[in-house]
């Protein structure tokens, strides 16, 4: 009669767990609808948040989202599905890719399927911009391309859920059986009276966290920490009928991005290893605990000398400059060189500096260079480290240089330009508007404000916060009205997107400028358009500066001005490119 | 498909257990037969034809010999000339080419092959198969599932351990699952899997760092950590493997036999060899030292065999001179042994210091041969061994990294962990009856298990990184 109990108590348990893996069989969550309508705010992206607590705490456990990138400039109304089992408290609004200081319109922003709707617009609030309430329309008017609309009263919903009967029954009753069966199998097993419980409960966990992570599949298309798509199933017969060959590898890089815990699993680990270890570093990237600090694992690389090579690789740097050089002369174009220094310069005593050598493969080129060329090198190591003793010229969770970084830069490039263009006007650091934050701006377009390193290591948003120590010097101006931006469009048929800019400054200085550079360069258009008229900005990290395929930009924008702002870590670019199409 | 992958451990091992637990004995053969197939064909399902062609010419090789006795010799050479034409053709032909070439300045293109997973490890065991059944030590197998079952067994078909076929014929036949062999099993195998991702992958990491490198560019020190952390790697890599091998045979009712015997704690290169790959090297006394006359042919041909045997070694490793070089370094040591009758000498000195003695000359052996092992050509493993004996002319201002670069706190945790799981303090763990003990070992396995899959699963982070800096 015990040995029956116990039986039926195991079984009763497995069912429950079998029930509960198998809850979205049974019961049918509908998403809360969220609807809203746009006015005026194309190419944007809209993102609607909703948080399980009544808080300003959006944080990624808690908050449910979706988003939609608007196409249009016509009134938009969206209906954003969030799929939430929880009830939440509050909703948050977030605005990306806007075009500042142009005026967008928000309406009708109502709660579906739930018991809550908004009809309050006077409980909105906004971070960084104008408000105004007209005609039940929320007026807004952003400073910055990203905005954050807040709905400051509990919205107190939850999504209505549906229990399915009939798959509940037939659940309950295999896994019943299933269940049973099971347990009288394990009860047959001939020496099993004789063996430890402890031995027993033992396997139990084994073969329960067995199967913990096939219980839920992520079915989401990307991994925004990873920054990249995830992978997609490919059945082992296609929908041609051929049979897939790499299905092995293909399942196993589905089930890699996609097994249950996997984000969880993958923090802990690293807020465990970061924790015994003062340094911690996977292949991307490499967390200093000490200092807080994060840098990409490249710094390694570049530090490494490669001494046979060296002398050679700095002739070619030189032969390339100069040949593009002669280039832009035949043209009638003034070009600029500006290298970032490296981070480790700015962190002495860190991760940074693990090796002996501190021996600066950057150093050596621009001497080598400005010895060797007649371009003008703007280096400003020195500047940024005088900086770097009031404020940081770098992020430390990041690879970027600061506001403050991309000043410095900013200032001694222009001391350059007004060498050849005296009349060119400089913004001046005084006349900008200055204030303080914690946050790395690479990302304010995105819910994380960490730095971009911290996805590298595996730190979620939730746990880098902690990373978040030091407050960066921002600059806000006035002027940003008068400056128009958009995405350039060009007939020679070179593909761009938004992270490229065409900009337009009615008070700047009549000569065209022309900028090939990196995501370093976000920074720094952030000042140097306010010098020209014409600013056209090229993010040059898919191009790798390929002659084939400025050349015909070139030809057609006629820029008086060529500058090429890189990492050193990325000279490497000034190697290759020209070869085919200079030599 | 490896052992230490999410796909195995939480997708192929729960179905495979479900399937194979669940149904009843008569199901048990096919179920690991079609298991062990798609095992194998998991990431290469092309070179399954080669597996399948070796288990066909074996089948049909033993049982001619069984039906042919009088022409059994002629058939066993042309079985084994099968078996072995296709290990030459994937894993040494480009080798050949390569050293043709540089020998007569010829300009032979290499072939655009890649070697099947396990190839040498299933080869082995199915000519362990042909020559028992040859050797009559026992009778051809009439049942082809269950030949294919014996060489495509997905437990040791990857990594070994080389089972002979006059070990586990029986086992094929019948054997009994039962709770004591799955709990064993279990715990045996995520002891393995302990072994592979938290000792032999951090050790590796080390090892890994220091080879990348130039051997001008650190110092004595690093190179000394450099070789003793990939001694530690390659043992606990391979007894991981092993272990989990025998952990996966043990749930499913077999029992493999042993394949390492802490060879560490070895006081002579004949000890351990008895300790290293037992599976390998009691493969090849009995199938090539015996064959050429063992030890009964007089003393001089006796060294010859075992000079033989070891070249073989070698070579069975991989194909290139680092690891034909690496057989004979052992061989001599052997013969080296055997001349001196080592043996003797261990009978007639048992004081402490000259064991020390001797487990130091034995360590310093095998971890210079490891060098060689590791090392991508003769010239670094030279200059590699060079430096770890201050013989290489070093200028401290061309060392790039310092100490905490090449070792972090959990590396050094780790390198005490494998110095004591390297000496047999915790041999009979799972065989404590004590319950207290019972369950301090159970929970310390659940908890090995644990940080082992957080390893396993971290690794499949792989964010997009579209910047170089």
């Amino acid at each position: 009669m015990v040995k029956i109990k116990k039986r039926v108590l195991l079984t009763s348990l497995l069912v429950l767990l079998i029930l509960f893996a198998t809850k979205s069989f049974w019961l049918e969550i509908k998403p809360i609808n969220v609807e809203l309508e746009i006015e005026n705010a194309q190419n944007s992206t809209v993102e609607v948040l909703l948080n399980k607590k009544y808080d300003n705490n959006f944080l990624p456990y808690r908050v449910k989202k979706a988003s939609w990138k608007i196409q249009e400039n016509n009134l938009h109304n969206i209906v954003f599905k969030i799929s939430t089992n929880k009830k939440v408290q509050k909703i948050r609004i977030v605005f990306s890719d806007l075009k500042p200081q142009k005026q967008i319109m928000v309406s009708n922003i109502r709660l579906r399927l739930g018991k809550c709707l908004i009809n309050r617009e006077d409980a909105f609030k906004i971070d960084s911009g104008e408000l105004n309430i007209q005609n039940n329309k929320l007026v807004i008017l952003p400073y910055n391309s990203t905005l954050t609309l807040d709905y400051n009263l509990p919205i107190n919903t939850r999504a209505p859920i549906k229990f399915l009967f009939e798959p509940f029954v037939i659940i309950l009753i295999l896994s019943s059986l299933f269940g049973y069966k099971l347990m009288d199998y394990i009860a047959d097993f001939s020496s099993i009276k004789h063996e430890s419980r402890i031995d027993i409960i033992f396997l139990c966990i084994f073969f329960i966290v067995l199967f913990i992570p096939i219980l839920h599949i992520n079915q989401k298309d990307k991994s925004l920490t990873e920054n990249r798509l995830l992978a997609s199933w490919k059945p082992l017969i296609n929908k041609n009928g051929y049979l897939n060959y790499n299905f092995g590898k293909d399942f196993e890089s589905w089930f890699n991005d996609r097994f249950n815990f996997r984000t969880e699993i993958i923090n802990l680990n690293t807020l465990f290893r970061s924790s015994v270890n003062n340094i911690y570093s996977n292949d991307k990237a490499v967390l200093d605990n000490r200092y807080k600090l994060l840098s990409t694992q490249n710094f390694y690389g570049l530090q490494r000398p490669k001494n046979c090579n060296f002398d050679k690789e700095l002739f070619s740097y030189a032969k390339n400059v100069n040949q593009l050089q002669k280039y832009c002369d035949e043209r009638n174009i003034k070009l600029y060189i500006l290298i970032v220094p490296r981070k480790s310069d700015f962190f002495e005593h860190t991760v940074l500096n693990l090796t002996k050598n501190k021996e600066d493969k950057g150093d050596k080129v621009v001497e080598y260079l400005r010895q060797n060329t007649k371009v003008s090198i703007i280096y400003p190591k020195k500047e940024m480290l005088e900086a770097n003793k009031i404020t940081p010229v770098y992020f430390k969770t990041d690879h970027h240089w600061t506001k403050k970084g991309a000043y410095v830069g900013y200032y001694h490039l222009m001391q350059s330009i007004k060498k050849d263009f005296p009349d060119t006007p400089l913004l001046e650091e005084d006349s900008l508007e200055k204030y303080y934050d914690n946050r790395v701006s690479e990302h304010w377009n995105r819910t994380l404000h960490h730095g971009q390193t911290c996805d590298l290591i595996g730190l979620s948003s939730k746990y880098s916060k902690r990373l978040l120590d030091t407050q960066y010097l921002y600059y806000k101006n006035k002027n940003s009205i008068k400056l128009k931006r958009e995405i350039p469009k060009l007939k020679c048929g070179i593909k761009t997107d938004n992270r490229d800019d065409l900009f337009y400054y009615p008070e700047g200085t009549n000569k065209k400028l022309m900028i090939i550079a990196n995501s370093f360069a976000r920074n720094l258009v952030e000042f140097i358009p306010y010098s020209f008229k014409h600013t056209l900005r090229f993010y040059d990290n898919d191009r790798h500066l390929d002659l084939n395929l400025y050349g015909p930009v070139i030809e057609e924008y006629k820029p008086d001005l060529l500058v090429i702002n890189y990492h050193t870590a990325l000279l490497t670019y000034l190697l290759e490119p020209f070869k085919n199409i200079l030599e | 498909m490896l052992f230490s992958t999410m796909t195995f451990i939480y997708v192929f091992l729960p179905i495979v257990l479900l399937l194979y637990l669940v149904t009843k004995k008569e199901l048990h053969n096919p179920i690991l037969l079609v298991v062990s197939i798609i095992f194998y064909a998991w990431g290469e399902p092309k070179y399954l034809a080669i597996m399948l062609l070796t288990i066909l010419i074996n089948f049909l090789g033993a049982i001619f010999i069984d039906k042919y006795q009088k022409h059994k010799k002629l058939i066993l050479i042309a079985t084994i000339i099968g078996n072995l034409s296709f290990l030459i053709y994937f894993k040494y032909f480009n080798f050949l080419i390569e050293n043709y070439n540089n020998i007569f300045h010829a300009n032979l293109e290499p072939l655009n092959v890649i070697m099947p997973i396990g190839i040498s490890f299933y080869t082995f065991q199915a000519l362990s198969y042909v020559i028992d059944v040859y050797r009559n030590e026992c009778k051809a197998q009439k049942d082809i599932y269950k030949l294919a079952l014996y060489i495509c067994l997905f437990p040791q078909l990857i990594a070994g351990p080389i089972v002979k076929y006059h070990d586990i014929s029986d086992q094929i036949d019948s054997r009994e699952v039962n709770f004591q062999k799955v709990s064993y099993g279990v715990k045996r195998f995520i002891i393995g899997l302990s072994k592979k991702i938290l000792i032999a992958n951090t050790m590796g990491a080390i090892a890994d760092k220091i080879f990348i490198q130039d051997p001008h560019t650190f110092s004595h020190f690093t190179a000394w950590l450099g070789a003793f952390a990939y001694s530690f790697q390659l043992y606990f890599d391979f007894s991981g493997y092993s272990d989990m091998a025998i952990g996966l045979g043990a749930i499913f009712g077999f029992k493999f036999l042993e394949n390492f015997n802490y060879p560490y704690i070895s006081k002579s290169i004949t000890e351990f060899w008895r300790r290293w790959h037992i599976s390998l090297s009691t493969w090849f006394k009995q199938y090539v030292y015996i064959s050429l006359g063992g030890n009964r042919v007089g003393r001089l041909k006796t060294l010859r065999n075992l000079g033989i045997v070891f070249l073989l070694t070698g070579i069975w490793h991989g194909a290139a001179w680092n690891f034909v070089v690496w057989g004979i370094w052992h061989g001599s040591f052997i013969i080296l042994e055997k001349v001196l009758n080592i043996k003797d000498f261990e009978l007639k000195y048992t004081k402490l210091w000259v064991k020390i003695l001797q487990h130091l000359y034995c360590i310093l052996i095998f971890i210079i041969g490891w060098v060689m092992f590791r090392s991508d050509t003769m010239k670094y493993a030279w200059d590699y061994l060079m430096n770890m004996f201050g013989l290489l002319h070093l200028k401290p201002d061309d060392f790039v990294y310092t100490i905490p670069y090449y070792i972090d706190r959990i590396e050094i945790m780790t390198f005490i962990v494998a110095i004591f799981c390297s000496i047999p303090l915790f041999k009979n763990i799972l065989t404590i009856e004590n319950k207290y003990a019972k369950l301090f070992i159970n929970m310390w396995l659940l908890l090995l298990f644990f940080l082992s899959t957080i390893t396993i699963a971290s690794s499949t982070y792989n964010p997009f990184i579209y910047f170089r800096f």
